[in-house]
């Protein structure tokens, strides 16, 4: 294994980690890996332990960051009064919530429907990209004989536009992926501080 | 055989290997080795939460066209890392007399 594959499997093994915590890590280690000088690469992966290992001890310490206090005993009667306070806040919260709901239930809903508009805009004027590569080109070829000039224009044009859609994809889809796991933590971090 | 060491120690040699200038993680791990041979991958988390609990901080810094972060020691820091110097001190004794330890008698015994 090498270090762009251990930092992978690492990635893969944090996953239940917040966004924020996890790219600590992983940037971390992908910086450590950059100072170890090449050839001591794979002894030092080996001293690292496998992959999980390391998550493990990563995720163990997780739960000292929540509650860095020294006093454990006195924290866990704290605890268990804030929950029972929390509880009783929450229910009064989702009350509230349901009653309300019939002003922010068709606003929430409007704000979602915009916001899934513009996506559909800019989803398809990406597509158009490779589209309008393709018949640029496709069309190059049909009047060629005609009008040799536009031919050769529509054919720059449609190569252009192919070239683009080829150099763009990768970091597309990088972005999309980067953005859906961005929206998946934020869910999370309402969703926790809610319940 | 080897003595595990506890996290709260782990601490005090973080500490101790950024006491004098900053320093990046690759570093901090190297110059720990150099006296004590330790798990690498306890390192991290033990960095990460001096990082939160404000013992240290940290900024980013180019080099060679890509990004190092450095770690710095702060005054709760070099706080903190003082009273766990002494209460090594203390812990030391307490262990040598729990176990007898005279360290002429050893040394006599090994000659």
């Amino acid at each position: 294994m090498n270090s762009s594959e251990y930092i992978k499997e690492l990635e893969k093994e944090l996953l239940d980690l917040s966004y924020e915590e996890r790219k600590n890590a992983i940037d971390y280690y992908k910086e450590y890996f950059q100072d170890v000088p090449k050839e001591d690469e794979e002894e030092d992966i080996k001293r690292l332990g496998n992959p999980k290992e390391l998550a493990e001890n990563i995720k163990k310490e997780k739960s000292i960051f929540k509650n860095s206090s020294d006093d454990t005993i006195d924290e866990s009667k704290n605890l268990n009064q804030k929950s029972k306070k929390n509880k009783a806040h929450n229910i009064a919260l989702i009350v509230l919530l349901i009653l309300t709901s019939i002003i922010w239930l068709p606003i929430l809903i409007s704000i979602l429907i915009i916001l899934l508009s513009v996506l559909l805009c800019v989803v398809v004027v990406i597509l158009c990209i490779p589209i309008c590569g393709i018949a640029a080109l496709a069309s190059s070829f049909y009047i060629m004989m005609y009008q040799p000039f536009s031919a050769l224009f529509n054919l720059g044009v449609g190569i252009f536009l192919i070239g683009i859609t080829i150099i763009g994809f990768i970091p597309l889809c990088k972005g999309i992926k980067s953005l859906i796991l961005l929206i998946g933590s934020g869910v999370k971090k309402i969703y926790k501080k809610i319940f | 055989m080897q003595i595990q060491i506890n996290s709260g120690l782990l601490e005090a040699i973080v500490l101790n290997a950024t006491e004098k200038e900053p320093v990046y993680g690759y570093k901090i791990t190297q110059n720990i080795l150099e006296n004590i041979s330790i798990s690498e991958s306890t390192l991290y988390p033990v960095l990460r939460r001096l990082e939160k609990n404000k013992n240290l901080t940290s900024y980013n810094k180019e080099y060679m066209g890509r990004n190092r972060k450095y770690y710095e020691i702060t005054d709760s820091g070099r706080e903190l890392l003082k009273e766990y110097k002494s209460a090594w001190i203390e812990y030391r004794k307490q262990i040598d007399n729990a176990l007898s330890i005279n360290e002429e008698e050893i040394e006599n015994e090994q000659q």
